[in-house]
Formats: C-alpha cells, sequence, structure tokens
C-alpha cells in the first residue's frame, strides 16, 4: 500500500473586491486554525512539511492557500487581467486571508506567513487586530526597499534566474534537496507574479511610521528570521520587534529566507515553542 | 554571437603568447593571520564532468573575469564547457576583453569561497548587496547563464582550500 498523506486539497470560490476568485487551499489537522501564506512568486507547496507534520496536526487545524495568480488559484474569469501588470497591493493581500478566514468560519486564526506573508503578518496586526488571536512573522521587516525592479520581469530574463537566485537568500547548511525543492517551486511561477508581488515587499509595505500602533494584547505578534536571509536581515526584524511593544523576536540560526521549506524540521524547532504558547494561552 | 566568438579569438591569441607567464593558481594573503591557497589548474575537468555545470551552462561562449583584489582570473568558456583558466597578475593585460566581470577585493573573495560561507557570502546578490561585490559586463549574458556561474562558484568552494 502507498503512503498517503493526509493533507487534502480544496477550492473555495472568495469574492474580494466585487470579483470573484477561486482559491485553492490545502488542510490538514484540527484544533486551532492555522492559516499559512507563502512567499513572493511562489504557492502554498513551501508549507507541504508543516501540513504533513503529525505534532502540528494534532493542536492545530493547518492551512495553507495559494494567493490569487499564484499555485492552482488561476486568475479571476470576471477580470481582464491581461491587460494590466500584475500587482499586488496591501489591501488586496491582507483581504484574502481575511476573507478566507471569514468563509471558511474560522474562529480567530493563528496566521504565519513567510517573506511578503511575514510582512503582511504586521499588517494584518494593525489593521486587522480582531480577527486574529496571533501573528507569526517569518522574515518580516519595517520595510523592504528597492526589491521592485524590471529584472524580475524582463522578456530577456527567465523564470530559471530568479529561480536560482534564491538559493543565496537560504543557508548553505539547509538540506540540498529541500533547497532544491524551494527552487524548483520557484521556478514555476508565472512570469509577471514574482515581480508584482514584491511591489507590495518593497513598495506598499512600510510600517515605519505606524509600527509603534500594534496592539499586542488584541493580537499578539512573534518575528522570527533566519540568519541567512540578506533580503530582510535579522537586524531588521529585531528593529520592527522593537517598534512594536509586546512582540517577541528570536534569529533562526542556520536558516535562510524560506525556512519552512528550505529546512522545515530546524524551522519548527523555532516555531513550534512559539505555538505551543498560543495553545497555552488559548 | 559573431562579435564574442572574435573576443574568443583574440583572448586565444593573447592568451597563447602569455602562456609561459600563465598559472592558474592563486595565494590570497589576507590582512591578519589566515591565508587561503586556491588552486584551479583542476576547475575545467571539475566543471566540465560536473552534471549541473554540464546542464546551465549549455549553448554557453564566454569569457569570466573574476577580478580577486588585483588579481584577476578569466575563464573561457565555449560551447558549455570551460576551455581555459588563466590567473595572476600578469597573465594579461587589463585590455584583455571579458563578457562578464565580477569583482571584489582578495579577503572578499576569500569569505566567499568558503567551503560553508558565512551569512551573506553565500551567492552574489548578498554579496554585492552587503560585502563590496560588483558585476559588469553583458548583463543579459549573466542572467541567462547565472545558474551555471552560480555552480562554478560551489565548484570552486569544493577546491578551495
Amino acid at each position: 500500500m502507498a503512503r498517503l498523506e493526509k493533507t487534502t486539497g480544496r477550492y473555495i470560490y472568495l469574492t474580494i473586491d466585487n470579483v470573484e476568485y477561486r482559491l485553492y487551499f490545502e488542510e490538514n489537522g484540527s484544533g486551532i486554525p492555522l492559516l499559512m501564506q507563502h512567499t513572493a512568486g511562489a504557492d502554498g507547496r513551501q508549507w507541504r512539511h508543516f501540513l504533513a507534520n503529525e505534532r502540528l496536526a494534532q493542536h492545530f487545524r493547518m492551512i495553507a492557500y495559494d494567493l490569487p495568480y499564484h499555485g492552482k488559484s488561476v486568475p479571476p474569469t470576471e477580470k481582464e487581467w491581461w491587460k494590466e501588470e500584475y500587482k499586488l497591493t496591501k489591501d488586496f493581500f491582507m483581504k484574502v486571508p481575511v476573507t478566507l478566514s471569514r468563509e471558511l468560519g474560522l474562529e480567530r486564526p493563528v496566521y504565519m506567513g513567510s517573506s511578503i506573508g511575514g510582512h503582511l503578518a504586521t499588517d494584518l496586526a494593525l489593521h486587522y487586530p480582531n480577527e486574529f488571536r496571533a501573528v507569526i512573522g517569518l522574515e518580516a521587516a519595517l520595510a523592504t526597499p528597492g526589491g521592485f525592479r524590471d529584472a524580475w520581469y524582463h522578456p530577456r530574463i527567465s523564470n530559471e534566474f530568479k529561480s536560482s537566485a534564491m538559493f543565496g537568500i537560504m543557508s548553505p547548511t539547509s538540506p540540498e534537496k529541500y533547497r532544491r525543492e524551494t527552487c524548483w517551486v520557484y521556478s514555476q511561477g508565472a512570469p509577471p507574479v514574482f515581480k508584482g508581488d514584491l511591489y507590495y515587499y518593497s513598495v506598499d509595505h512600510d510600517l515605519t511610521q505606524t509600527a509603534e500602533q500594534i496592539d499586542t494584547t488584541k493580537v499578539a505578534v512573534y518575528l522570527l528570521t533566519g540568519e541567512y536571509d540578506w533580503a530582510s536581515p535579522p537586524e531588521m526584524s529585531a528593529e520592527l520587534a522593537r517598534r512594536i511593544k509586546g512582540a517577541k523576536y528570536q534569529t533562526m540560526t542556520g536558516l535562510g529566507h524560506f525556512p519552512m521549506s528550505e529546512d522545515p524540521e530546524r524551522c519548527l524547532t523555532f516555531v513550534e515553542p512559539i505555538l505551543k504558547e498560543i495553545r497555552e494561552r488559548k | 554571437m559573431s562579435s564574442e566568438k572574435s573576443r574568443g579569438l583574440t583572448l586565444k591569441s593573447e592568451l597563447r603568447n602569455k602562456k609561459s607567464a600563465t598559472r592558474s593558481a592563486w595565494t590570497a594573503e589576507k590582512e591578519g593571520s589566515r591565508t587561503m591557497s586556491m588552486t584551479f589548474d583542476t576547475l575545467p575537468a571539475a566543471a566540465n564532468s560536473d552534471p549541473e555545470f554540464r546542464i546551465t551552462a549549455r549553448f554557453w561562449n564566454s569569457t569570466l573575469r573574476l577580478d580577486m583584489g588585483d588579481v584577476p582570473l578569466l575563464i573561457r568558456i565555449e560551447k558549455g564547457q570551460i576551455t581555459e583558466v588563466v590567473s595572476g597578475e600578469h597573465a594579461f593585460s587589463l585590455l584583455t576583453p571579458a563578457n562578464i566581470v565580477v569583482s571584489a577585493p582578495a579577503g572578499e573573495w576569500q569569505k566567499f569561497l568558503e567551503r560553508i560561507p558565512k551569512p551573506f557570502y553565500v551567492d552574489l546578490w548578498g554579496a554585492t548587496a552587503y560585502h563590496g561585490f560588483k558585476v559588469g559586463g553583458d548583463m543579459e549574458s549573466f542572467y541567462a547563464y547565472y545558474p551555471a556561474v552560480r555552480r562554478l562558484f560551489d565548484i570552486m568552494r569544493a577546491l578551495t582550500h
């Protein structure tokens, strides 16, 4: 009998700003809902190791979704999306997990995301503090300007380049098989998507004037950043944590920008104590 | 393609004339106590037999120049194979053409080529952002063959001791 994972995938139709999106998500486990957001230009496959983890599944209903235009969440059929360059805005990005949570009837889920997803953790904490009991931001920062570049979407620069460039923000000590898998997922993003996502990462996300307004008595804020992440280095995440009263920060040694996919077991050594704390706070 | 070929022939001629002066070994005396010796005599054989390099370098014709402080290292690639590696400050003139040039102080290269690089020395993107590396030349070719360049650095790391 072949091995069969417990993770299952489904589609849900979400209406955001009067446009219907067919959103793909995978889930496993039961208990506290835990929404998991992938990085720019990628998809929910980055969370497959977490989804399959039996320890997590005992206490959490894990849900990893593909943002619209990513993975199996194809562009909306009722919009002529091909007439404009794809661009992810903060407002739309925040509405995806919020709408998904409401439509699934989740009760104040935990939100966890990496890179753009890490940034989003803090934006959600600022703008939707009552929707989530806690946010976990991996590789988050106050702001990360400079990444919204034409090279990420250029007719003469391939997706293979984007994929290969991701090697350098992972830890050289992470298992090669998982670093390769992370890059493989990157190579499959639709050509405009990575650059479009970086609009949020480098332009629309900016907490330099507002980080202090995040109220951790309403929503707990945890920040973790890999020591090899040069895109959003540990010092930047530590600075973000300093600006949010009550936020907790830790550097993840031996990890980089994609902790959950480049070395899931090592990443869990940092994430599981946080999830335990959230569980006990329940 | 024709101009690239032309540059390659010019280079070949120059290198042939300077053959007696060249050798592909370089020792970096870093400020302080550490000394690293890099011997790249075996780089062509190592790269040309490396499965990943062979795939990523397919159809590649180029001359890659790595300026390690004052010491240049010239790597010539023809049809996806490294055909020549030359180093040494007197090996060729400043006018020797190269398609892609990567430069950094010698001490930074030393850190870059450590087998387990420290943070932000893992690849050229972190190294250019934080450690004084510069990349120039034919950037379209660089982007196209970055997977091969990246793999080449991994192979060089394995040869560094």
